[in-house]
């Protein structure tokens, strides 16, 4: 049985609306991230999907702390990350690492590609002979010439800049990774080198993912569970597959027909006679994700512990199921029952 | 007039439609760029003609030159550092390269409008969508009263599905979504009532729900005012959903083209193949894409033979010495490929 690496309970982060030119009074608050529990497993590749604005980058930001949350814990080996100082969260930092959407600009311009790949090095005073040979080392491990280490990213196109960017993230021997949107701003033929690139370093470092794209077809391949994410609460979670194929949340399936158009570049995928249009007429009615301006919380449906099969296999927060529950508290438990996930493959 | 011979298979195909079909003729267009590296060849040698009935799309990864064959239609490529270097493109036999800027005026938004990537870009931000509407309108018939021409904003904001029009004409574009932004912008094109539109990866930079309702907005436009289409993107799921047929570039030309259906079900060439294969498909088990090795190649420097000579996994010896020809394949379509050498001998 895989063990959890991160318990996430109760996550919750909003910012502030202000509005005023000298006196900036709070005159609201956007709700981004908003009581959000589930686990991430040791080796797993846990995908998050969700229109912009659904807080699919807000969640990996708290997850490493590099903002603060409002509510809520993440738990590493038992220790609460969430409230931790500067200097305490420091001596985690090394474990947790983040590569970034846009190749370029998230590499140092002024520096070469050694420097930028050892600074993260240098930062945790590794000393610069040990340093240099890691660099090397991190740069064939990504793919790249090692005698390349001393020019500078615009020399490289945006698939070896996320490669470098990588090889950044990889530095300091991190457990887990945030993967935010590292495929979206590169071509299809580049975005299977670098997802092919990142299943490998997974499976040689056992290294576990938290992956964000916007691409369900991307995240249907390279995730083993996905989270769907709607005004910063999940409204579903459960395995890549049974998400993809069987969703259980209207939202899920409207993600999902918006892609369905998309999905047939297979030679002999059906669908031959249908108009070409059919499968967008569905959604043009669809929610799309609006700025959400403190969703009540009422109307909001969540998760429900039905503690069916159905339950345990994929949490669908649909009105629905969930009418005649009598709070979202049953939500925490959730996390845990996710765990029977990996099992639970062969029911279906 | 010699160069004309590359693409005569092409042409011969088409000639039968030119007459009653064609809104939209490409021949031999080579649109360069004169830079410190040299010259870059962005868009050479290529040919396409667009008829009433078309949605063309011109699929590419980025540095392929499916943008800038967009912006040569329109006379958008900024000179220098670009340059003409060849090729004729006709709307109605009107040859639209050797017009000058005021006669550009008239073709330009009246008989081809554009549609740009980057929704909020393409608005001004210090005015409000209305006033750049009427801007636009009593640009294009100066008849029109200030009066009349807002009401007509109103009305093309209405057909493109905004509940609430009144308001949104009277909103700047940085109080809207993006998905908002290229909706005014849908409406902007159809204003004086093009005879072709040009959509320039009008969804790449919006959310999945809302890409499928600008999608939906131009197969509405083209069902209903009969409107033809040329539909830029790197998105195989979108040509498959909206367009007729699709133009496969790669390194400035043409490598495949011919209807949707054979192209994508059946693709002929190693590219194109190699293209929708690295495509994750939801039902495949196996974890490991099918990846294309190496980088497209530098344009100011491209090799004498096949530009994917390179990354080819069928590539043969005069691959690397002679640029293919264009071929007819089997299933339809126009494929540049030594593959198919034989086949048309």
């Amino acid at each position: 049985m895989t063990q959890s690496l991160l318990e996430i309970r109760s996550l919750s982060k909003s910012f502030p609306i202000r509005e005023g030119t000298v006196v900036r009074r709070k005159v609201g608050e956007v709700v981004a991230v908003d009581d959000v529990s589930f686990d991430v497993f040791e080796g797993e590749t846990l995908g998050c999907v969700g229109g912009s604005g659904s807080g699919k980058s807000t969640l990996g930001r708290l997850i490493l702390n590099l903002i603060p949350a409002d509510r809520g814990s993440v738990r590493l080996d038992g220790v609460d990350l969430v409230g931790l100082s500067a200097t305490e969260m420091r001596r985690y930092r090394r474990g947790f690492q983040i590569v970034f959407q846009d190749p370029l600009h998230s590499l140092n311009p002024r520096r070469t590609v050694a420097e930028n790949i050892a600074r993260p090095l240098l930062n945790f005073d590794v000393p610069r002979e040990e340093a240099k040979a890691r660099v090397d080392e991190l740069l064939d491990l990504v793919g790249l010439n090692p005698a390349h280490a001393n020019r500078y990213p615009h020399e490289f196109s945006g698939g070896q800049c996320q490669r470098i960017g990588i090889a950044r993230a990889l530095a300091l021997k991190p457990r887990f990774l945030f993967l935010d949107e590292p495929v979206s701003a590169l071509d299809v033929s580049i975005q299977a080198q670098i997802l092919n690139l990142l299943k490998d370093l997974q499976n040689a470092l056992n290294l576990t993912y938290l992956f964000v794209a916007h691409d369900l077809k991307v995240v249907k391949h390279f995730s083993d569970r996905i989270i769907v994410l709607y005004h910063g609460r999940i409204v579903e979670i459960g395995g890549s597959d049974e998400v993809y194929h069987e969703p259980k949340h209207p939202y899920t399936r409207s993600l999902l027909d918006s892609v369905s158009t998309s999905m047939a570049t297979t030679p002999g995928n059906g669908s031959r006679n249908e108009p070409a249009c059919s499968p967008m007429t569905k959604i043009a009615t669809a929610p799309c994700a609006p700025r959400q301006m403190r969703a009540p919380a009422a109307s909001m449906p969540v998760p429900a512990a039905s503690g069916s099969n159905h339950a345990r296999r994929s949490r669908p927060a649909c009105a629905k199921r969930s009418r005649g529950i009598a709070s979202r508290a049953t939500f925490t438990v959730h996390p845990t029952t996710s765990t029977i996930y990996p099992d639970n493959a062969h029911e279906r | 007039m010699t160069e004309i011979s590359v693409d005569s298979i092409q042409r011969d195909e088409q000639k039968p439609e030119l007459s009653n079909d064609t809104v939209l003729s490409v021949m031999n267009l080579k649109t360069y760029f004169d830079t410190p590296a040299g010259v870059v060849k962005a868009v050479d040698d290529v040919s396409f003609e667009l008829r009433r009935t078309d949605i063309l799309a011109i699929v590419g990864e980025s540095g392929s030159g499916k943008s800038v064959t967009a912006q040569s239609i329109m006379k958008l490529v900024a000179v220098p550092p670009g340059r003409h270097a060849g090729g004729r493109i006709e709307l109605d036999s009107l040859d639209l390269l050797s017009l000058n800027e005021k006669a550009l005026e008239r073709v330009r938004g009246e008989r081809i409008s554009m549609i740009f990537q980057n929704p909020r870009a393409a608005l001004n931000p210090s005015f409000t969508v209305a006033a750049q509407m009427v801007e636009t309108l009593r640009h294009h018939d100066r008849s029109l009263s200030k009066g009349e021409a807002a009401k007509r904003a109103v009305t093309l904001l209405r057909a493109v599905d905004f509940p609430d029009p009144e308001r949104v004409a009277a909103s700047y574009p940085h109080q809207m979504s993006g998905g908002m932004c290229q909706r005014v912008g849908v409406a902007l094109c159809m204003a004086c009532e093009p005879e072709i539109l040009i959509a320039d990866e009008p969804t790449t930079a919006l959310d999945v729900l809302v890409q499928a309702t600008i999608l939906l907005l131009l197969k509405r436009a083209h069902v209903e005012r009969g409107l033809p289409i040329i539909l830029i993107t790197h998105d195989f799921g979108v040509v498959r959903a909206l367009a007729t047929r699709v133009i496969v570039m790669y390194a400035g030309k043409t490598q495949e083209s011919g209807p949707v259906e054979a192209v994508l079900s059946y693709p002929q060439h190693p590219y194109t193949r190699a293209l929708i294969d690295s495509v994750p498909k939801p039902d495949e088990v196996d974890r490991h894409l099918y990846q294309i090795d190496g980088q497209p190649p530098d344009l100011s420097r491209l090799p004498s033979g096949c530009s994917f000579a390179d990354r080819c996994e069928f590539a043969m010896a005069r691959c690397r010495t002679t640029i293919p020809e264009l071929h007819r394949s089997p299933t339809g379509s126009t494929v540049r490929c030594h593959l198919f050498d034989d086949a048309s001998e």
